[in-house]
């Protein structure tokens, strides 16, 4: 605060009342309170104003305050603050290793590592996705078989397209397994043509040709975009013929696709028949 | 006089410094009716912001600067009928509190006669809760000891 040496007097003495002047202000107020007697009793005046005002006020502290006023101070909302729950100790480990320790890890990792080599490199023929699939040829001819079965069994139903249609099957099974073939006529074997069907053997499109004998013996021939191109054996016969229970089946391969003749087992005749279509389909 | 831990819940302090938080809305605003909704107000504010308050201040300053801020605000102010009052009784004092002291004080200056005479607190710290400058508070200490004298000898007058 400025000094108050120029001030009004009872604003001196006010700050005099108040302890707010400097200590010379002070000195040479009081010299002048003790010898001015109107300045004294301006200050007598003053001060008895205050204690008076100080009384007043201090009775104005016994006023009885509401229990309601308490109990929304009690239950105001505190601050949130961020509670950290008492968590266990957990041990500190440091890793502190030793040079024989670097060199005792390193050559367990040096054994592990062989170890790992010398096993893969001893199991050259390791089982792949292909191997688990199994052989495609054996996939196919097992389906083969198996809808054979089925459909040799069937009267009304045995043929999707009836042999009137022939135009319409070459047509159509050339488009759809991308094999060009030709329906060979086997009249001369007491076979009739009586159609076609399409199926699914091995996860693929396969072409089926159906024919009958005079028996009522259902013969099928079947084809399939090349399977797996296998190297030509000079002296490995063309057909092979497999038996699965009572169907007998003549396999061949053909330049752009897997070829086979299905009929009954009892069949002797299947695999002459089966060479016979070979040269004709 | 609040010494305490900041982390501490203050609700208890400011339970225990209700009289004088109570006078001074009552300085601060010249009437009696609607200072609880004030002090109520000021305490909540406070307990809210009890983070903010440094250890080495004392609560009940903190406590009435806030509620000088909110008054100042305005959502509590209700000087207009203090004035008309004023006016047309042609007193130059503060509202109608139902305490002579404080209807006998110029109302921007009972608050600071309050803080300084009774509190104890110097211009500078009074300034700082009324936020005015140290001059100010000492022309209205100067002021409200006039007030308080005049009134005093009217009263010794009345007696004669």
């Amino acid at each position: 605060m400025e000094s108050l040496r120029n001030a009004p007097l009872d604003m001196r003495i006010s700050a005099l009342l108040d302890n707010e002047i400097s200590e010379p202000e002070r000195i040479e107020l009081e010299a002048l309170l003790a010898a001015d007697p109107q300045a004294r009793a301006l200050n007598d005046m003053l001060r008895k104003a205050d204690d008076e005002a100080r009384l007043a006020f201090k009775t104005m502290l016994k006023e009885p305050v509401s229990l309601d006023l308490v109990r929304s101070i009690k239950t105001a909302t505190p601050p949130r603050r961020a509670v950290r729950l008492p968590q266990a100790r957990r041990p500190r480990w440091h890793l502190r290793p030793s040079f024989s320790l670097v060199c005792a890890a390193s050559l367990l990792m040096f054994g592990f590592g062989t170890a790992a080599g010398y096993m893969v490199a001893g199991r050259p023929h390791m089982v792949t996705y292909g191997d688990m699939a199994g052989d495609p040829v054996r996939a196919w001819l097992d389906d083969v078989a198996s809808y054979y079965r089925l459909y040799s069994r069937q009267t009304r139903h045995l043929v999707e397209v009836p042999a009137s249609e022939s135009a319409h099957i070459v047509d159509w099974l050339m488009a759809t397994t991308g094999v060009s073939f030709r329906i060979p006529n086997l009249s001369a074997d007491n076979l009739d043509f009586v159609g076609a069907r399409l199926f699914s053997a091995g996860g693929r499109p396969v072409g089926q040709l159906v024919y009958r004998n005079r028996e009522g013996e259902v013969i099928a021939v079947s084809f399939t975009k090349l399977i797996a191109p296998q190297s030509q054996q000079p002296d490995a016969p063309p057909l092979r013929q497999t038996i699965r229970d009572d169907i007998g089946l003549v396999t061949w391969q053909g330049l752009q696709a897997s070829y086979v003749v299905t009929g009954p087992s009892s069949d002797a005749e299947l695999d002459t028949l089966a060479a016979k279509i070979a040269g004709i389909i | 006089m609040s010494d305490k831990n900041p982390k501490t819940d203050i609700r208890r302090d400011l339970v225990g410094f209700l009289p004088q938080i109570r006078r001074f809305a009552m300085a601060l605003t010249g009437d009696a009716s609607g200072i609880d909704l004030l002090v109520v107000k000021a305490c909540e504010e406070a307990v809210a912001k009890s983070h903010l308050w440094r250890n080495e201040q004392r609560l009940d300053r903190w406590v009435f600067t806030l509620m000088r801020a909110l008054w100042n605000n305005g959502a509590f102010a209700q000087p207009t009928e203090g004035c008309d009052k004023q006016q047309t009784t042609g007193r130059t004092a503060g509202g109608f509190s139902g305490h002579p002291v404080l209807d006998s004080l110029p109302h921007t200056s009972a608050p600071v006669y309050l803080l300084c005479a009774v509190e104890g607190l110097s211009y500078a710290e009074t300034a700082a809760v009324m936020g005015i400058t140290p001059d100010a508070v000492a022309v209205r200490m100067l002021l409200s000891r006039r007030e308080l004298a005049a009134q005093k000898s009217h009263a010794s007058e009345r007696r004669a």
